[in-house]
């Protein structure tokens, strides 16, 4: 690995561990088997969404030209959510991509991901059957992305309509 | 048998004294050391297995350095010939002595002329174990100086001046011995005198960002005229201090755009009877260069809180330190124009006109400006 990119990522750790955001538990990260390019993190649902109370675990890659390329990152946790693989856990490629620069970190990386369930686009779908859910049956989409969150990712949303769908589906 | 076989080696260890024979068993001997055959020295050492036959013998020949191994494969031998053979044969493997002419022996001389050139008063000579190398240093009027020679080429290895000035070119064409070379040498330093005056002067009253360490060999500087915005220093020719002086302002575009024109009037009115400094001060109307400290950013800051907002270093190796700022004078970013550069060269849409590479702060989408290009190494 160029030694840029683990200089940086060294110093990003230090001061991400030192952020407001991970005293308070928001986020979470730590490397993966002592690596340098893989890192797991952590990030829990923003309030006022279908994701609140969940804690969603992401895979995060590190080129060995970062932070001229941005890191790949994706979900573990499974999510229902129109711009992220329900499948893969990819996350739509220009979120990242595209606004990357090199003076983003790892912390605006995850924060901006987190802010980024607040608001997702159907537009530039990734799973195209939440995505269309979300446009044309709103309320749908919000229940079901609420379900998977207290199935998936520890939240404590209970439906007793979705427990009984999921049965029939038995 | 054992008599006859003895016999030959006792001949053999008479006529070429150098040699030791060691018995390991049966019919198997080993012979090394040094013979001299055919106007060659040869040193070897010679395994037979089945003396005093020949057969399957293995021989390690000195040949310069290094040791090479002969035998049936590469090295044809009759079935009945005798050692003498194989040794008059070896010899043959050898190239022939060099001759020494009175050209070279008249170069070999240079080594008596070292030991008159050994002054302590006026500067320390230090000599290789090989006495391949000679190194001149600690001058009396030069302390920071030092002057390496190959010997007897008189070759520089290394020396102290500035990267521009050709000093192989110089010894090649005017020194024809050791003494020449450092009388030369010696007439650069004086020669040099008022460059390395001007730079010692910017040195001790200016705060020198790049290069870092400064070296004799460093014939630029970088250091703050204001805040966030830098002034940059070359002399391209150090004979020629003032002639070949080029100055190069550094920092958001409009703050350059201003001090370009501030410049271009102050160089018209150039005052051959100051300092370098001082005229840049009077150029810029300044009472003194910003040092450490005096700057707001620059205040009680570390270097850690300073570092390359791309690299997360503050000092590169090669001694960059991170000035490149954007035109958003609330933008917080500093980097290196090396990181810079790295950064737009992997933009599909960074941009390069007259191969300076330019774009958009990675921070805030403010306009850099081009006048960082000067940071960059050429």
């Amino acid at each position: 690995m160029a030694n840029i990119s683990v200089v940086r990522i060294k110093c990003e750790l230090v001061k991400l561990l030192q952020s407001e955001e991970a005293r308070q538990g928001w986020i979470k990260i730590e490397l993966v088997n002592g690596s340098w390019t893989e890192l797991r993190a952590e990030i829990i649902g923003p309030k006022d969404t279908p994701y609140e109370g969940g804690r969603f675990a992401l895979e995060i890659k590190v080129p060995d030209d970062y932070p001229f390329e941005p890191p790949k990152v994706r979900f573990t946790t499974c999510i229902w959510y129109p711009n992220i693989s329900f499948v893969s856990g990819m996350i739509c490629q220009d979120k990242l991509k595209f606004s990357w620069s090199a003076a983003i970190t790892l912390r605006t990386t995850l924060l901006s991901l987190q802010a980024l369930l607040s608001a997702p686009e159907p537009n530039e779908p990734q799973n195209i059957v939440a995505s269309t859910q979300y446009k044309e049956k709103h309320d749908l989409f919000i229940v079901t992305a609420k379900h998977w969150t207290a199935a998936y990712a520890g939240g404590s949303f209970s439906s007793a309509d979705c427990d009984a769908k999921i049965q029939r589906c038995r | 048998m054992f008599c006859e076989k003895n016999n030959d080696l006792r001949d053999l260890v008479a006529k070429h004294p150098g040699l030791q024979v060691k018995h390991i068993k049966n019919k198997a001997y080993v012979i090394s050391g040094v013979v001299f055959i055919n106007e060659k020295w040869l040193r070897l050492k010679l395994y037979l297995p089945h003396f005093p036959e020949l057969r399957d013998f293995q021989v390690h020949l000195q040949q310069q350095l290094e040791y090479k191994l002969y035998n049936h494969a590469n090295l044809k031998v009759q079935s009945d010939s005798s050692l003498e053979d194989l040794l008059v044969q070896l010899a043959k493997m050898l190239p022939a002595p060099t001759v020494v002419d009175n050209a070279q022996s008249k170069q070999q001389n240079i080594y008596a002329e070292i030991l008159n050139l050994h002054k302590p008063q006026e500067y320390r000579l230090q000599l290789d174990d090989r006495c391949s190398r000679i190194r001149f240093s600690n001058f009396a009027d030069y302390d920071a100086h030092y002057l390496e020679l190959e010997l007897p080429s008189l070759r520089p290895l290394e020396h102290s001046l500035p990267d521009c000035v050709s000093l192989g070119e110089m010894l090649a064409t005017s020194a024809r011995s050791l003494g020449d070379a450092l009388a030369l040498y010696l007439r650069l330093l004086d020669e040099l005198r008022p460059f390395y005056d001007s730079l010692a002067d910017i040195d001790e009253l200016c705060d020198v960002l790049e290069p870092s360490p400064i070296t004799t060999k460093h014939n630029s500087r970088v250091f703050p005229l204001k805040d966030r915005v830098y002034l940059k220093l070359t002399i391209a020719d150090p004979f020629a201090s003032y002639g070949s002086m080029a100055l190069q302002i550094i920092g958001p575009t409009e703050e350059v755009a201003q001090l370009r024109h501030v410049l271009s009037d102050g160089l018209g009115s150039w005052d051959m009877e100051l300092d370098m400094h001082k005229n840049l001060l009077r150029i810029f109307d300044l009472c003194y260069f910003p040092m450490r400290g005096d700057l707001g950013q620059m205040q009680a800051a570390s270097e850690e809180e300073q570092h390359c907002n791309i690299c997360y270093v503050y000092r590169l190796d090669t001694g960059e330190v991170p000035l490149v700022s954007c035109d958003n004078s609330r933008c917080v970013l500093k980097c290196h124009a090396v990181c810079l550069k790295e950064w737009f060269d992997t933009l599909i849409d960074g941009k390069t006109f007259l191969e300076v590479s330019f774009g958009l702060c990675p921070f805030c989408k403010a306009k850099l400006s081009t006048s960082f290009a000067a940071l960059l190494k050429t």
